[in-house]
């Protein structure tokens, strides 16, 4: 933190005037923006709001109770307790959160140190690696979907084709060895596959993420710390465990963090590759936030999720950053 | 002076270059063909290579018949959606490229500038706001944890505001909603990078006369332009491909292209050669940007990122 | 070129002008019409749109969105006050959370009798377009269940037809239960038959059993033979005390039934909802299909099509025996099979929103796109999803419009008739038309598809959707829900 400014200047300048100046156009938007949903929805987390009630009743002539049209209760807060639906996509959510940013985490670091090697057509590759990225979400997850098919897909008659070459060398083999062995991996329709498939395809979308805020780190290391360690005989290995790591950690708490919250949100991959199928396994909280509010009508509900969601992840970024700022070196 | 890599060095990293680009094309490639293919070359599919009549040139077939000269591939391509997309369509294809230019590119300059001016604020002057306690680390903290908020939730309080404010299907409408959004990541960032300026380039013009918001358009601003670059990159990527709030917030004036790319899938089956050739129009102009701000995206990282 | 447009024009107008009521001046006023994405259902309001604004002077605008966030984009709009919606095609099925709330403004009854209502059939004259005695609506589109399937395969003079009955004892014609169904089904799976001079494996079914998309339609089309008692028309619920039938043996027999069906298609079919299938099954992946009128058109449609005129149309089979929740017991029928043909949907219907500043305009164009010329002429175009609702549309004497649209002959009496038995039956079954119905059904849809993937059996799903549905029916009211069931299914016991 810089906050710094020497006395002499900050006398000359209306220090007072001009720190209100610079931060309060953004605070006064996000708080204009912000305050009325939280408050409207954290109200309604308390009520027994449903949709149509209010209407239903002025249509038939009858008292609004209240004058409202709902009550006060706590019934959202400890549904949520035995609602095991939620209890579902708060598992798989966290699966995602976790399985994605590992991978692109590890993906991203990879290709960072790739590109921060000196080849021909790096600036190219560099571009080419970053579209993924640029592709409107909902058209990533149909482009998963096209990929992922286990009948008109690319991947599912390149299976096919592995299956009929390895039922041939079991044919060739004596016994009944691989004769009616199958090559097929279930990307869309198995339980236990479908999660990580909404991951590998989101990770296919979000790895340049990583890549491009990691390599830009990697480029304000300066050679002659390289130099040094390769003077005193480091393996490259340790160069990289020893120097480049650490050096990139506040940055890396900074993408994972972020790609960490996004992955919180996903939902269009979901609805469009699987639409929460097969069973449970891949609904996300805000696919189930999305169908309780707007689908069910039960506002209420939702918000109590949401907002005991937001407590949740502001306690675990909290922890995130403090852990995070503990390990980096000063 | 650089390490001098081994010949299976090299061969290891333009493998793993190529196999990552295939890795990154292919669905592309897949996209393209799929925008030219009849649908029951999609639901017979997989088809990967289109077979093109070349022009003047024929052959002799088995029966001794001249047939013009066709390149090898599985399927026979057609023109046909690419032609129903910029003729039947083109005025609602026209219609939703406009308004996902305009609402990105206004919300991207707006967090631009707010987001400069925030993340300067941050970096460069004691804020201490005695009734909640919070220094500058939680002011940060704050702006950030509005990315946290659930979007699904917050769409129908929004509906509720706008409809006041006669802000619904309105350009105004979209830009202020995806401002909010990129804020948090223009002042988390750009905050970043100027913690990473030296404070004495201001200083000193300021000592030489100039006001504070002169140094800061004269020299800071000009110093961090890579920076700004890549918010700029950032926030037109997910202001140009937001769906959830475009689809609730706009009906028909300022509605943007992932309205209409989504909308390609309806009961009379997902048209997946729409989707493919929307997609492409669609990525376009972005992967256009992202060849010509290549080069800063990388270096306007560089200084601010780093400190975290 | 422009003025030659406007004569025929004006010369057809002329002639309609004959047929229908004076043509209105609504020149200035703008009606906003809603409805979903693509060709099907908005195509026939671009194309006959400019006809209504050069008779009446007004203008149209089409908006659309995607059918998977239509309803909640269109009741986002009706609660926060914050659309401008006038005219709205939706599916009949979101009448509870549309009409019961008073959104919708109520059709005069001059232009219900200005539309032929004679020629409509009643359960969407009267039923489908209608909460409670009031009518909201317009009939547009008719949709109910059939069955599709193979009929170069599943006939009696087939190839296959001596090598079915040796091995299941009875002759390969038409299923007319589902046991039948399951058994053709399982005989096909896997065979190597000739489709469109190629010869590729088959599979037995091809039915849409993805989460949150159709798959409950067709599982209720399954339970409806089972659990559907020809003498009770409560299907859901009991109309006793709102108690959830839907765990009884009936409905847990057929889970069991679309639970084995996931073997007898293709891997990808858990993935698949009505979008896919209706790809798949022209393309010759499956011998049946259940589906709604859709597939009729587009199993003729050369684009998409490798089995014209062999697909066989048939109303949904029925259960070779039922469960009686009243008694307690599986009855089985005289004749051996219990027919209760699912109306799942109901149709596409065309409403004016209550709040609309243009009502008039509004209605009249309502009434301009649901005259019966109109409809008649869209339901026979593979392009629209336009299905049939008119007796006159389901005329099989003259099938002319059929054949103008590339039927051949025989196949588009046995696509009328299979429609026309379905809608027709005295058993026939209607979605859930009760409030909340989104809900109920979602949480259906949910615990099928962990039945789907074997993480619990067919009864625990159900018992679970029973113990659910109480929670919702509490959560709404009970007694409110119960009348609401009442009227919906025409109880009066």
């Amino acid at each position: 933190m810089q906050e710094k400014a020497t006395p002499s200047v900050a006398r000359k300048d209306q220090y007072a005037v001009m720190k209100r100046v610079f931060l309060y156009p953004a605070i006064t938007l996000l708080l204009a923006l912000s305050i009325f949903p939280l408050l409207w929805s954290l109200g309604i987390s308390f009520t027994d709001f449903q949709r149509g009630d209010q209407a239903i009743q002025a249509n038939e002539g009858e008292e609004v109770s209240g004058g409202l049209g709902f009550n006060l209760t706590l019934q959202n807060y400890t549904r949520m307790l035995t609602d095991e639906r939620l209890h579902a996509t708060i598992r798989n959510t966290f699966f995602y959160v976790f399985a994605g940013v590992i991978i692109q985490y590890f993906f991203g670091f990879g290709l960072a140190l790739l590109l921060n090697q000196h080849f021909i057509g790096r600036n190219l590759v560099r571009v080419i690696f970053l579209m993924p990225m640029m592709v409107t979400p909902v058209a990533a997850a149909y482009t998963g979907r096209m990929m992922f098919d286990s009948t008109i897909s690319p991947l599912a008659q390149l299976q096919r084709t592995l299956t009929s070459m390895v039922q041939s060398i079991g044919a060739a083999l004596p016994g009944d060895f691989l004769d009616n062995a199958v090559v097929s991996i279930p990307w869309l329709t198995d339980s236990f596959v479908a999660p990580l498939t909404m991951v590998l395809i989101d990770s296919w979308q979000w790895i340049p993420f990583m890549t491009l805020l990691l390599l830009a780190g990697m480029q304000t290391i300066p050679d002659e710390i390289y130099e040094a360690a390769r003077v005193d005989g480091a393996s490259s290995w340790r160069i990289l465990t020893r120097i480049t790591f650490p050096i990139l950690l506040p940055i890396s708490a900074t993408v994972i963090l972020i790609r960490g919250l996004e992955i919180f949100k996903i939902i269009d991959v979901i609805m469009v590759t699987t639409g929460g199928g097969p069973g449970n396994a891949t609904e996300s909280l805000t696919m189930y936030i999305f169908r309780t509010a707007l689908t069910f009508g039960n506002y209420g509900y939702a918000s109590a999720i949401s907002f005991a969601l937001l407590v949740a992840v502001i306690i675990f970024a909290t922890l995130f950053l403090a852990g995070m700022r503990r390990v980096t070196p000063r | 002076m650089r390490k001098k890599r081994t010949f299976l060095q090299s061969v290891l990293l333009y493998a793993t270059v190529l196999f990552w680009c295939f890795i990154v094309l292919f669905p592309f490639y897949w996209l393209l063909t799929t925008s030219i293919k009849t649908q029951i070359s999609v639901s017979r599919g997989p088809k990967y290579l289109p077979s093109f009549e070349v022009p003047f040139i024929t052959i002799i077939d088995e029966d001794g018949n001249e047939v013009p000269y066709t390149t090898p591939g599985d399927f026979t391509p057609t023109g046909q959606h690419w032609q129903d997309l910029f003729t039947r369509d083109r005025d609602e294809v026209v219609r939703h490229f406009r308004n996902s230019l305009i609402a990105a590119s206004g919300s991207t300059i707006l967090a631009l500038i707010i987001g400069s001016m925030a993340g300067y604020g941050l970096s460069r002057f004691k804020y201490y706001w005695g009734r909640l306690g919070w220094d500058n680390e939680n002011i940060a903290f704050w702006i950030i944890s509005n990315r946290f908020l659930p979007p699904a939730l917050f769409v129908v309080p929004f509906l509720l505001i706008y409809s006041r404010l006669g802000l619904i299907d309105t350009h105004s409408g979209l830009i202020i909603a995806y401002t909010m959004f990129n804020l948090p990541f223009a002042v988390w960032i750009m905050r970043d990078f100027f913690n990473g300026l030296p404070i004495e380039l201001e200083e000193s013009a300021m000592i030489d006369g100039a006001s504070r918001v002169t140094a800061f358009l004269r020299i800071v601003l000009p110093l961090s332009a890579p920076g700004l670059v890549a918010v700029a990159i950032f926030s037109f990527v997910f202001s140009w491909n937001e769906y959830l709030y475009a689809l609730m917030l706009t009906n028909f004036e300022a509605i943007t292209m992932p309205v209409l790319i989504a909308g390609q899938n309806n009961t009379r089956g997902i048209q997946w050669w729409f989707i493919s050739a929307l997609t492409l129009t669609a990525v376009a102009p972005v992967v256009v940007i992202g060849l010509l701000l290549e080069r800063y995206i990388t270096r306007g990282l560089v200084a601010g990122a780093i400190k975290g | 070129m422009r003025k030659f447009l406007l004569l025929v024009t004006v010369l057809a107008l002329m002639l309609m002008s004959f047929s229908m009521v004076q043509a209105q001046d609504y020149s200035g006023q703008t009606i906003v019409v809603v409805t979903q994405t693509g060709r099907s259902i908005g195509g026939p309001v671009e194309d006959y749109a400019p006809e209504w604004e050069a008779m009446t002077g007004g203008d149209v605008q089409l908006q659309q969105f995607a059918f998977g966030e239509l309803f909640e984009k269109m009741i986002a709009a009706f609660e926060t006050g914050s659309i401008d919606y006038d005219v709205m095609i939706f599916p009949a099925d979101w009448a509870g959370d549309f009409m019961a709330p008073g959104y919708l403004e109520p059709i005069p009854q001059d232009l219900l009798d200005s539309l032929e209502p004679d020629d409509i059939i009643p359960l969407y004259a009267d039923r489908i377009t209608a909460w409670g005695d009031t009518v909201y609506a317009l009939p547009y589109d008719g949709d109910s269940h059939m069955m599709y399937y193979r009929k170069d395969l599943v006939n009696p003079e087939s190839p296959y037809a001596a090598d079915f009955e040796a091995e299941y004892g009875y002759p390969l014609d038409e299923p007319q239960t589902w046991d039948q169904y399951m058994d053709m089904a399982t005989f096909f799976n896997g065979m190597e038959v000739e489709t469109a001079g190629e010869v590729f494996p088959i599979y037995g079914v091809g039915e849409a059993q993805r989460r949150n998309a159709q798959s409950y339609w067709v599982y209720l089309s399954h339970a409806a033979g089972y659990a559907k008692a020809p003498d009770n028309p409560c299907f859901f619920f009991s109309c006793e005390d709102m108690t959830p039938e839907v765990n009884n043996p009936g409905f847990v027999r057929a889970l069991e039934d679309y639970i084995a069906l996931r073997d007898l298609g293709p891997e990808e079919m858990i993935n698949w909802d009505v979008s896919d299938t209706r790809v798949q099954f022209p393309a010759g992946c499956c011998v049946f299909n259940i589906d709604w009128g859709d597939v009729g058109p587009i199993s003729y449609n050369p684009d998409a099509s490798i089995i014209i005129g062999d697909t066989g149309f048939a109303p949904l089979p029925g259960g070779s025996e039922y469960w009686d929740s009243m008694a307690g017991e599986w009855v089985t029928p005289e004749d051996g099979v219990n027919r209760a043909p699912f109306i799942a949907f109901g149709g596409w219907i065309i409403a004016v929103a209550a709040d609309s500043d243009v009502k008039e305009a509004a209605l009249d164009f309502a009434a301009f796109m649901a005259r019966p010329e109109l409809v008649r002429e869209l339901a026979t175009i593979p392009d629209t999803g336009i299905n049939p609702s008119r007796y006159s549309q389901l005329d099989t004497e003259d099938v002319s419009l059929w054949v103008n649209a590339g039927f051949d002959e025989a196949g588009a009496v046995d696509y009328l008739s299979a429609i026309l038995e379905g809608i027709n039956h005295p058993n026939a079954v209607l979605d859930l038309r009760i409030r909340g119905s989104a809900e109920y059904l979602s949480i259906l849809d949910t615990e099928i598809a962990r039945a789907l993937v074997g993480e619990i059996t067919a009864q625990e799903a159900l018992d679970n959707v029973a113990a659910q549905w109480n929670d919702v029916t509490d959560r709404l009211g009970r007694d409110v829900q119960l009348e609401q069931y009442r009227s919906s299914v025409g109880y009066t016991g």
